[in-house]
């Protein structure tokens, strides 16, 4: 831990967030962009938090779309066969393949609540002032940064299966609804995730 | 660390900014101080922030040369990867080859546009854009162009990153194998190979850059003339 820790702002330095050129604070008074990248410059990203609610409760509400509803339709020997996201992991249980099926449990079921709780969890410690583990959540942060992409899984492999098998009416693998529900909570926790600012974490605790 | 008075020691400079041997964390704005010898990390290891972790530089072996050596190569192989068949379902005499792309327009025509835009720029958009623009940006820096366009790419660059999904899809497909490898004969076309080498590639592009090393070497080209 650094003790008796100065931050850029309280140094009267404004960071740009694109290249990462510090600047001195009265940038923001003159023109507000960066010297030398033209990006905006901010000494915290705009309505951070709100827009981080907003986006977290998006994706919040369509977690239950995307995992309640059929995410594609099999259709074998002309009989339609509707498939969510736990039945598709449940196949490949049956099937054997227990790392695919794990793999996509991951990707698909515990990343995106994972992530929704995570930036839950770190926006309300911000709000109620809670202190404590601030180099935990930041790492958390980081890693829901990280793994964030990878519930696309479900969609790439969608537009594969569509893609190659069509045999017609007798045998096809369609789309459902999920699919796009599942893309937007995908989309909407990036954006949250984006949108939120990790230095807000520090920023009660460096008062 | 001594507390730095605000202004006393760093009168306020404005457009040639940079305070000399200082530096701030981005994930948790502390201010620190060696920013100089931080910077000179061996090439391959990294210089964290000491409060939270956040990588602050990691400086690359001849990252401009071998950044754009790269990006060529992917480049190269982006249209191959992208239009020739992945793989080739048999199943009860009907074969059907497919490319990367064609479930785009499949999902498209069955009124999953959003879906289908979105794998769309994921999957085959941002990461091509991704590459040119790397590709440009490292060109002008090679040739010291004065240019402001190479800034405004590469911020591009910046803003995408995350959005190129080549590594997922690449699993997508793995998870696709295994999925119709019960179903059907499966075998596997000249876009896999093409693929899997433009992933390869994409991800060394990713490891060579230094962007702290672009950021600097952009703003000389601009400047210094």
């Amino acid at each position: 831990m650094v003790r008796d820790a100065v931050t850029a702002r309280q140094a009267g330095f404004v960071l740009c967030r694109k290249c990462h050129l510090l600047c001195d604070h009265k940038a923001l008074e003159i023109n507000n962009h960066c010297p030398r990248c033209g990006a905006r410059l901010a000494l915290r990203k705009p309505e951070s938090l709100a827009r981080t609610w907003a986006l977290l409760t998006t994706s919040l509400i369509l977690l239950f779309p995307a995992n309640l509803l059929p995410i594609m339709t099999v259709t074998y020997l002309g009989e339609k066969e509707p498939n969510t996201i736990m039945q598709g992991i449940e196949y490949f249980i049956e099937s054997g393949t227990y790392v695919i099926a794990f793999l996509i449990f991951f990707a698909s079921i515990l990343v995106p609540i994972f992530k929704v709780a995570g930036i839950m969890l770190v926006l309300l410690s911000i709000q109620r002032k809670w202190t404590g583990w601030l180099r935990h959540k930041t790492l958390m942060f980081r890693m829901i940064r990280f793994i964030g992409r990878w519930s696309m899984l479900d969609i790439f492999v969608i537009a594969l299966m569509v893609a190659i098998v069509e045999f017609g009416t007798l045998n096809s693998i369609h789309a459902a609804p999920a699919a796009t529900y599942f893309a937007g909570v995908v989309v909407f926790t990036m954006l949250a995730a984006n949108t939120f600012d990790t230095r807000l974490i520090w920023e009660e605790a460096d008062r | 660390m001594k507390k730095i008075s605000p202004f006393s020691a760093f009168p306020p400079r404005l457009k040639t900014i940079d305070p000399e041997g200082l530096v701030a964390c981005p994930d948790c704005d502390l201010l620190l101080k060696d920013a100089k010898e931080r910077e000179g990390v061996a090439p391959g290891r990294k210089s964290s922030c000491p409060r939270c972790g956040s990588v602050l530089y990691s400086p690359r072996k001849n990252s401009v040369e071998r950044t754009l050596a790269l990006s060529l190569t992917g480049l190269i192989l982006f249209f191959p990867a992208m239009l020739l068949p992945v793989m080739t379902l048999d199943a009860m005499g009907l074969e059907m080859a497919t490319n990367l792309v064609h479930g785009i327009f499949v999902l498209f025509g069955s009124g999953f546009h959003a879906v289908a835009i979105l794998v769309l720029l994921t999957g085959v958009a941002v990461p091509f854009i991704k590459l040119l623009v790397l590709f440009v940006v490292s060109l002008s820096i090679q040739f010291k162009s004065t240019s402001t366009l190479p800034i405004l790419f590469f911020r591009l660059y910046q803003f995408l990153d995350e959005w190129g999904m080549l590594e997922i899809y690449m699993l997508g497909i793995l998870v696709s194998i295994v999925k119709l490898k019960d179903l059907a004969r499966l075998s596997y076309g000249m876009g896999l190979f093409c693929f899997t080498a433009l992933l390869i590639i994409t991800v060394c592009t990713a490891i060579s850059l230094d962007e702290h090393r672009y950021w600097s070497l952009l703003d000389k080209a601009g400047r210094n003339t």
